[in-house]
């Protein structure tokens, strides 16, 4: 690889952001700033051409994705990378028609998950959702309650993919479906309670949630395994509480003592770029700004690799699409021709599971990324 | 039996917040007539400051803070209870009693502006990172046979028993509060007895903060702590109110309370095998609403009963408001805006187009019939999702797929004018905006009806033209902003024939005064419902645009807040005037305004708190909204220039 400062004719990266209203995380945005200041200046940037990050704060209501949708339009953004925007759905018919590809790490809204322009490089619902369930299945457990976020998306990956994989495993398995807005989580305890189950949790649940559903169900009497998603705020907020949850990552921490020696070079670039851009905190804890980070470098190292010649919308979208067997920066192989999982625009079919120590640090509970695959 | 004994206990710790909440909205509901939906925005002032002080020692004020130390738990309740009733007190001093002789609908404005303030200044003083709140009350688990309940419960419960029934005491027996619950009937005969009003509705705003910021320290670690925790809890809220009928203090307390253990037994009764699939989806949140609804109807009066009277202080109606040159002039103005702008610029020409549409299905019903309601955003979801199944599953295209759409939007909004006809005022915009909770809950939402991959529309085309919106990099094609200019103009001129009609005349009788319009022979309910028909099919109108100007729909468009937003900015425009939907047009989500204050203006994290006392100030500055201000100059114009005014006022009682 090329290395040293890039100094041809920028490419446009639009981002898209929840910042600056009742629920802001800049860190998202600082981690994709850290990877493009390190490409930039360091690594030639994408074929000698520096990347412009154009980035456009939302407030989670679709009218203000839709203006950012516009705004890149007209600035003429080759790509856009998607940060934490809950209604980037709304963003895609508009992307879509410019020719505009639009890549990030998780979905945040059904359409995401399938829109032939969106390639999304962190593991796919499903199989964060079904990774878990296999893993506790392995480990003796008879039966899972899950907590998720009641809408159409979820009751129909429920029917269809967690229902038979749990059934497939063997698992007595049940869903308990939240009010996204007004969830009594000492309620839901209850009612998960009420199936007697060896781990309850959630794929999907968010931070707020993550910081009611874990007291809520340790205090409803639960003994066993939590699992809260991916969530990370509650181990620095709940104390002794949050000691043995369980959590996913599709990307190994860069707290973890048990991240292997070999991706060390990795982390240690990711604490110096965040560094290079004054925002070192976010690196020295568990953070939404690493898996931004990954990303950004994940998309200009495929393109990189790809010679960096054309690099137009269609050009961009074509490259990421036929990427195969691509080891992702502190990450899993992942493919993103559709290999990872059927009609899902993810991928990545791996993760990792950690547990949380009294120190607030997530140890991973294997030495390896955990293989999903589809079940039933 | 112990299970639902243990579930209806659990539930008693959200009933508290909304009784307690719900206390707070009827004791101001009592002193100001209005609604207040940034009551809960307003008292979250007390958790937040709570939980700082007994962390950090530091006393967070709205403006200013002082490094207190260590501070005991019962000294931080007090501070945090004493900021909730500054608060309460400041707010009700500088917009509600300014406002206090203004419409309904302006303090209802004023009071959305007060909760867009108060959730931003809380999120700047405090941050947004999610908190968990220390214990207040003993909250070792009890169990109830299988069931573990957290004591702490049933000692929320019995905090909000007492302080309704404190709250309650005041009201009923002692001279302060009967005094004020005279001078919301006649502030006159309380003057001459030498009370003062004004301090009697301060002291309500005092108990009202005091009572929403004790419960919520109380309840604050039964659930994680934002600046957006309490706001969605209004709507529940306000269903209790609502029921209380904004008078009863001992059914608000025991109404919230009933509410939180029916939803925690509809939640655990929903997971069973044998509860029914169609009504899993939203059954806990859209329920209690349709139980609230259901009983207001049962209870409710045909007609207003001796001096219940008319609509109160509602702007006047013109009904000569956008004479033949004034729309050809507008239409033109749009033309050229179309023909010049390009991009995103003239996205948000169309954009304002299709919300004054939206605006003007307000105007026929709430500002010519004097019917509040919050459903048009709904409706016109409900267009717009019918638009998308209809393409999704039938053959059937432009024109008849969106006829369809707006058809439906039409069937409904006849639906929602039922409740209308034994309800009105204040309690009406509660039951449409249960109206709204429900259609989001069990349509919007609802895995049966809404597909998982997304609402998605195609393009509309006639005759082999693309009249859609984009195509590839062009954002906004000029094909389909003429189509909605079209649309808009034929909605303009089809509500300018309306209200210079018979029919318009019955519409403004009923507006004034719906007894002596049935007196003389309306027939009151059937002209309701057919306003409300054709309110929703403007609504509808606007949804299957909106569909189309996207391209895919999602239910965040059309949420509750969805509607207290297009209801703002349309009593802002001016609810009484077909001008003033233009205007409304121009302040909407994506609207040319929006567009400007995004391009030019970067407010960054102030935004949302810039925005909500712009509302406020604008409220004050123009109670009636800025047209009225606007005709109100041209009117003296004229008169100076030795013209006649046009206007027929139909001002009320």
């Amino acid at each position: 690889m090329k290395t040293g400062a890039a100094t041809g004719e920028p490419l446009k990266i639009g981002f898209s952001n929840l910042e600056g209203g009742a629920i802001s995380l800049p860190e998202v945005r600082y981690g994709a700033e850290a990877a493009v200041k390190l490409i930039n200046e360091k690594r030639n940037g994408v074929g000698g051409r520096p990347i412009e990050l154009v980035p456009c704060a939302v407030d989670a209501s679709p009218e203000s994705s839709v203006d950012c949708a516009n705004k890149f339009v007209e600035a003429g953004v080759q790509a856009v990378e998607l940060g934490v925007d809950p209604s980037a759905d709304a963003m895609l018919p508009i992307l879509s028609d410019a020719g505009i590809p639009v890549f990030g790490h998780a979905a945040f809204g059904p359409q995401q998950r399938q829109d032939p322009n969106v390639v999304l490089f962190g593991v796919s619902a499903p199989a964060a959702g079904l990774g878990p369930l296999q893993y506790f299945a392995e480990q003796g457990a008879k039966s899972v309650v899950y907590f998720l976020a009641d809408t159409p998306s979820s009751r129909d990956f429920t029917d269809s993919v967690l229902d038979p994989s749990a059934k497939s495993l063997g698992l007595k398995f049940k869903v308990i479906y939240y009010s996204a807005t007004a969830a009594d989580w000492s309620v839901l305890a209850a009612t998960a309670m009420s199936e007697n189950p060896d781990v309850i949790g959630s794929p999907s649940a968010s931070e707020v949630d993550c910081l009611s559903m874990i007291p809520a169900v340790q205090t409803a009497g639960h003994k066993g395994p939590i699992f809260a998603a991916a969530c990370s705020l509650f181990s620095t907020i709940l104390g002794p509480a949050a000691v043995g949850v369980l959590t996913y990552s599709d990307l190994w921490s860069p707290t973890d003592p048990n991240t292997p020696a070999d991706r060390q070079a990795e982390v240690a670039m990711y604490k110096d770029a965040m560094k290079a851009i004054d925002q070192s905190q976010f690196a020295e804890k568990d953070s939404f700004a690493l898996g931004w980070f990954a990303d950004t470098m994940n998309f200009a190292r495929i393109l990189t690799e790809d010679g960096g010649g054309d690099l137009s919308g269609s050009a961009i979208l074509k490259t990421l699409k036929s990427t195969k067997n691509f080891e992702g920066f502190l990450g899993p192989v992942i493919s993103c021709d559709g290999s990872a999982w059927k009609g899902e625009t993810a991928c990545g079919n791996q993760l990792l599971l950690f547990k949380t120590t009294e120190s607030g640090v997530r140890n991973a509970v294997t030495d390896k990324f955990i293989v999903v695959s589809p079940q039933g | 039996m112990n299970q639902i004994l243990a579930f209806a206990i659990l539930g008693l710790g959200s009933g508290a917040i909304a009784a307690g909440l719900a206390i707070g909205i009827v004791t101001t509901a009592g002193s100001t007539g209005a609604v207040n939906f940034g009551y809960a925005a307003m008292v979250m002032w007390a958790p937040f400051v709570f939980d700082e002080l007994t962390k950090t020692g530091r006393l967070v004020l709205p403006v200013g803070t002082i490094d207190i130390g260590p501070t005991s738990v019962m000294t931080a309740l007090v501070l945090g209870v004493a900021v909730a009733v500054v608060v309460s007190l400041a707010t009700y001093w500088l917009v509600f009693r300014p406002l206090r002789r203004t419409s309904v609908l302006a303090q209802t404005v004023a009071s959305i502006g007060v909760l867009l303030c108060m959730q931003a200044w809380v999120a700047l003083r405090f941050g947004t990172d999610p908190r968990v709140v220390g214990n207040v009350l003993p909250n070792e688990p009890l169990a109830i046979g299988s069931v573990v309940v957290p004591r702490d419960r049933l000692f929320l419960a019995l905090a909000v028993v007492v302080l309704g029934m404190l709250v309650a005491a005041y009201f009923h027996f002692t001279k302060a509060g009967l005094a004020t619950r005279a001078a919301s009937q006649d502030e006159v005969g309380v003057q001459l007895a030498g009370l003062s009003p004004s301090r009697l509705n301060a002291l309500v705003w005092v108990i009202a903060g005091f009572a929403g910021g004790l419960i919520l320290i109380l309840a604050a670690p039964t659930r994680s702590l934002t600046p957006t925790s309490y706001t969605l809890m209004i709507v529940p809220a306000m269903a209790v109110a609502l029921l209380a009928r904004f008078r009863s203090i001992t059914v608000a307390c025991l109404g919230g309370l009933a509410l939180g253990v029916v939803q925690s037994l509809l939640t655990y009764t929903s997971t069973q095998t044998w509860w029914p699939k169609w009504a899993a989806a939203g059954m806990v949140d859209a329920a209690p609403f349709i139980l609230v609804v259901v009983a207001l109807a049962i209870n409710g009066r045909h007609l207003p009963g001796r001096g219940e009277g008319a609509s109160s202080a509602m702007p006047p109606v013109s009904r000569d408001s956008l004479g033949g040159r004034a729309t050809a002039l507008l239409t033109m103005m749009f033309l050229v805006a179309l023909m010049v702008s390009g991009g995103s610029l003239r996205f948000a020409v169309i954009t304002t187009m299709i919300m004054a549409i939206m605006s003007l299905s307000l105007v026929v019903i709430t500002g010519f019939v004097g019917q509040i309601s919050l459903a048009p955003v709904a409706l016109a979801g409900v267009a717009g999702f019918v638009l998308s199944a209809v393409e999704r599953r039938t053959a059937l295209r432009f024109p008849v797929s969106p006829i369809v759409a707006i058809a439906a939007a039409a069937a409904v909004g006849f639906l929602v004018s039922l409740p209308a006809l034994r309800i009105r005022g204040t309690q009406l915009a509660i039951v449409t905006l249960a109206g709204a909770v429900t259609a989001e809950q069990f349509v919007f939402r609802n895995p049966q009806l809404s597909p998982p991959a997304g609402n998605l529309i195609s393009n509309p085309r006639l005759f082999g033209i693309d009249l859609g919106i984009r195509s590839g990099s062009s954002l906004a094609r000029i094909q389909f902003g003429l189509l909605v200019l079209v649309l808009l103009v034929a909605s303009l001129l089809g509500v300018r024939f309306l209200i210079r009609s018979s029919f318009g005349a019955t519409l403004l009788a009923i507006r004034s005064d719906e007894r002596a319009a049935a007196s003389v022979g309306i027939h009151v309910a059937r002209t309701k419902m057919a306003a409300f028909t054709i309110s929703a099919a403007l609504a509808g109108l606007a949804g299957v645009l909106i569909g189309y100007s996207r391209g895919q729909l999602s239910a965040d468009s059309f949420t509750v807040f969805a509607g207290l937003s297009v209801l703002t900015f349309t009593f802002l425009g001016g609810i009484t005037s077909i001008e003033g939907a233009v205007f409304a047009g121009v302040l909407a989500p994506l609207g040319l305004a929006y567009f400007a204050a995004s391009r030019f203006l970067h407010l960054g994290e102030n935004y949302q708190l810039v925005a909500g006392l712009a509302l406020v100030v604008s409220v004050l500055a123009n109670p009636e909204g800025m047209s009225a201000q606007n005709r109100l100059l041209a009117s003296r114009i004229k008169t100076r220039l030795s013209r006649g005014t046009g206007q027929v006022g139909t001002s009320d009682a």
